[in-house]
């Protein structure tokens, strides 16, 4: 059994393709992480804020209202905005590369000024009043930000649709070797025990190692711009698109801005659990499919209706997303549903509510089916594998 | 000693083998024959222990017939074709729990005994069909068989190829390996076999030593290329004429009478070409068959 799943681990992990997809995954993830170096490069203005260079007593007017885009430069050369009071007048010099949206903001800016700056000249008395009149008073309320947090949901989503693509990949491994004949030969070696759980092995084996390295990966670079400059120039440009609505200064400031609970990071882990359960019974019931095919034809049309099966439970979880549905309604039931409680259940209790005698009556029922499935998975393998190999001894020496 | 006491297998549409009987001794080739369909294949499936037996019992050495005394060359190509060639042996004989340096040198030795050093590193798609099959041989070879199974090991090989694996074949018998290969061409395996287990339509033929049926049926044919016509079958003890395209063949139960039309023919031949040997395993079996049928 160690020989079956060392040869089809490195058959999958270190064929040529995936060491090109892996290197590619390290070159993209290298260039998300340093994309404000590179991107400042071709479109410095995205990334750097805009240097203006401006008389003296506008600087100390404008520093405590002044947008993050914007930063005020001594040198003239260096700025892209330049401003200059001339006489009577103020001279706004604008770099062509620049958009008219920030003309129209130097233009307010300096609008503001120059009201304030005149309202100075009038006795106290009345300065008061002047501002009253020449200037609205407008309250500015951000609103706050929707409280569902759907991160957790996504993750799962995630590693939904990475396992069902493995757990085919193994089904599609039984039906190569099924039609390359070399199933007979690897037979003549190994029970059908041994290959059975050797492919169980080798599917559950094949998504921690992928997910493994491609989080190697994002750590790696993660541990890189740290050094480098703990994130900040990345913040920056992700503020600077408005990707974040604040502007961090580093990876640690921006995990503590994400103020992951334990309750939420246990939530997160048993979602998890559900949805591996879920997952193996998928693949043992793949594997099961896969076994009566004789060609490899025939894989993608017995395989085809499987994923939109599979399809439906997802958006059959998204449509329900409801707390009528959830909390009441066929979203309650399907959660206590083995494979369906692999989506349904984790929403549930990461958004709705949901009890612990709820999660652990439907994790119970997961394991369960799994257990049973996984019995009768090795029965009718062993039975069907291969023609006439019903009733043949499972234990080979 | 590969005793096979009783084994049945049949399927549900009556294919299958039926109460096959064989023992086979060290260093012996046992040819297992029949046409297409016979039960061959099944017969190798149950030693194999790919499917079960209906009844019937196999041992080896008096022993419980174990998956890592066999060494299989199946009847179908079997590769994985992307694989180099070194890789894919590496596999078959880690299944069979070799150690790797004790692979490293069976393989050395036999990538050159079957003179495929060549094709080493080379992927399976790029080899021949016959370079393949050499491949197979040193999958089922390289953890040193007690019982080597080759089903239709000569099928789709060329001359030179077919030359290259009986002498393979013939020589490892003297390691001790017990040696079954099957068959539907007998003239192909007659002189590596000592012994044939004929089955027809799943039940065995005719089982024993070649040199016991041939000395059963002693007999001489004499072969005459170019000779469509018959142009001897009224000579005196002719017992049976086969055709065979041109080339016709006479069956004599007396070798004095043998010898007699010989010569005749010898003094009126032209350019036609004559041979006279004992009659082969493909006769000898077709007799058999008339006989039984």
């Amino acid at each position: 059994m160690k020989t079956l799943i060392e040869f089809s681990l490195r058959r999958r992990l270190s064929n040529p393709v995936a060491l090109l997809l892996l290197g590619f995954t390290f070159l993209v993830t290298g260039a998300l992480f340093f994309s404000d170096t590179w991107i400042s490069s071709i479109a410095y203005d995205w990334v750097n804020p805009v240097e203006i260079n401006a008389p003296e007593e506008l600087v100390q007017f404008l520093e405590k209202q002044i947008e993050p885009g914007y930063v005020f430069v001594e040198a003239k050369e260096e700025a892209k905005i330049q401003i200059q009071f001339v006489d009577q007048s103020i001279e706004v010099y604008i770099h062509p590369t620049l958009s008219q949206y920030h003309a129209y903001q130097i233009e307010a800016w300096v609008t503001q000024y120059h009201t304030f700056s005149e309202i100075q000249k009038y006795p106290a008395s009345i300065q008061q009043e002047m501002i009253h009149v020449m200037t609205p008073e407008i309250k500015m309320t951000y609103l706050p930000p929707k409280k569902d947090d759907h991160s957790g949901f996504i993750f799962i989503t995630t590693m939904y649709f990475m396992m069902l693509s493995f757990s085919s990949a193994m089904a599609n491994e039984i039906v190569v070797e099924k039609t390359s004949n070399m199933l007979e030969l690897i037979l003549t070696s190994v029970s059908f025990k041994a290959h059975y759980y050797a492919k169980m092995f080798i599917g559950w084996l094949s998504v921690i190692l992928q997910t493994i390295s491609y989080v190697g990966i994002a750590l790696f670079w993660l541990l890189i711009r740290q050094l480098f400059d703990q994130g900040r120039g990345l913040f920056q440009l992700m503020y600077q698109i408005q990707w974040l609505p604040v502007r961090f200064v580093s990876f640690k400031e921006w995990m503590v801005s994400l103020n992951i609970s334990h309750q939420w990071v246990t939530g997160l882990m048993v979602g998890f659990l559900f949805l591996f359960l879920g997952i193996l019974v998928v693949q043992i019931i793949m594997v099961v499919i896969s076994i009566r095919i004789e060609h490899i034809e025939e894989a993608g049309s017995v395989q085809g209706p499987f994923y939109l099966a599979l399809l439906l439970i997802y958006y059959s979880s998204i449509f329900l997303n409801t707390p009528n549905q959830m909390n009441e309604g066929i979203g309650y039931i399907l959660s206590f549903i083995p494979i369906f409680s692999m989506l349904f259940m984790p929403m549930r209790f990461l958004f709705y509510q949901a009890s612990l005698v709820e999660v652990i009556l439907s994790l119970s029922l997961s394991l369960g089916t799994w257990m049973i499935v996984v019995q009768w998975g090795e029965q009718y393998y062993r039975d069907h594998l291969i023609r006439g190999s019903k009733q043949a001894k499972c234990e080979k020496k | 000693m590969l005793e096979i006491k009783g084994v049945s297998k049949l399927y549900g549409d009556k294919q299958g083998c039926q109460s096959i009987h064989l023992n086979v001794m060290e260093q012996e080739i046992c040819g297992v024959l029949g046409r297409n369909g016979s039960g061959k294949t099944t017969l190798f499936r149950c030693l194999l222990q790919l499917i079960p037996m209906d009844s019937g019992e196999v041992t080896l050495h008096g022993e419980r017939l174990l998956l890592s005394d066999i060494g299989y060359v199946p009847e179908e190509r079997s590769v994985i074709q992307d694989l180099r060639a070194w890789e894919l042996v590496v596999f078959c004989a880690k299944l069979k729990n070799m150690k790797m340096a004790d692979i490293y040198r069976e393989m050395d030795y036999w990538f050159d005994k079957l003179e495929a050093q060549n094709i080493r590193n080379k992927r399976l798609k790029e080899c021949s069909k016959g370079n393949q099959q050499k491949i197979q041989f040193i999958c089922a070879l390289i953890h040193k068989p007690k019982l080597l199974i080759l089903d239709e090991p000569l099928t789709g090989l060329d001359v030179d190829n077919v030359e290259l694996i009986k002498k393979i074949i013939y020589e490892h018998r003297k390691t001790g390996c017990i040696i079954l290969l099957s068959s539907h061409q007998f003239e192909e395996i007659e002189h590596l076999c000592d012994r044939v287990l004929v089955l027809e339509h799943s039940i065995v033929k005719y089982s024993g030593r070649i040199k016991d049926i041939k000395d059963a049926h002693p007999q001489i044919t004499i072969t005459i290329s170019d000779d469509p016509y018959r142009k001897h079958s009224d000579v005196e003890g002719v017992c049976r004429v086969i055709s065979d395209g041109h080339y016709t063949k006479y069956v004599f139960r007396e070798q004095k009478l043998a010898q007699k039309m010989f010569l005749s023919a010898v003094k009126i031949r032209e350019y036609e070409t004559m041979k006279v040997e004992s009659l082969t395993l493909k006769d000898l079996l077709g007799d058999i068959h008339e006989n039984i049928d």
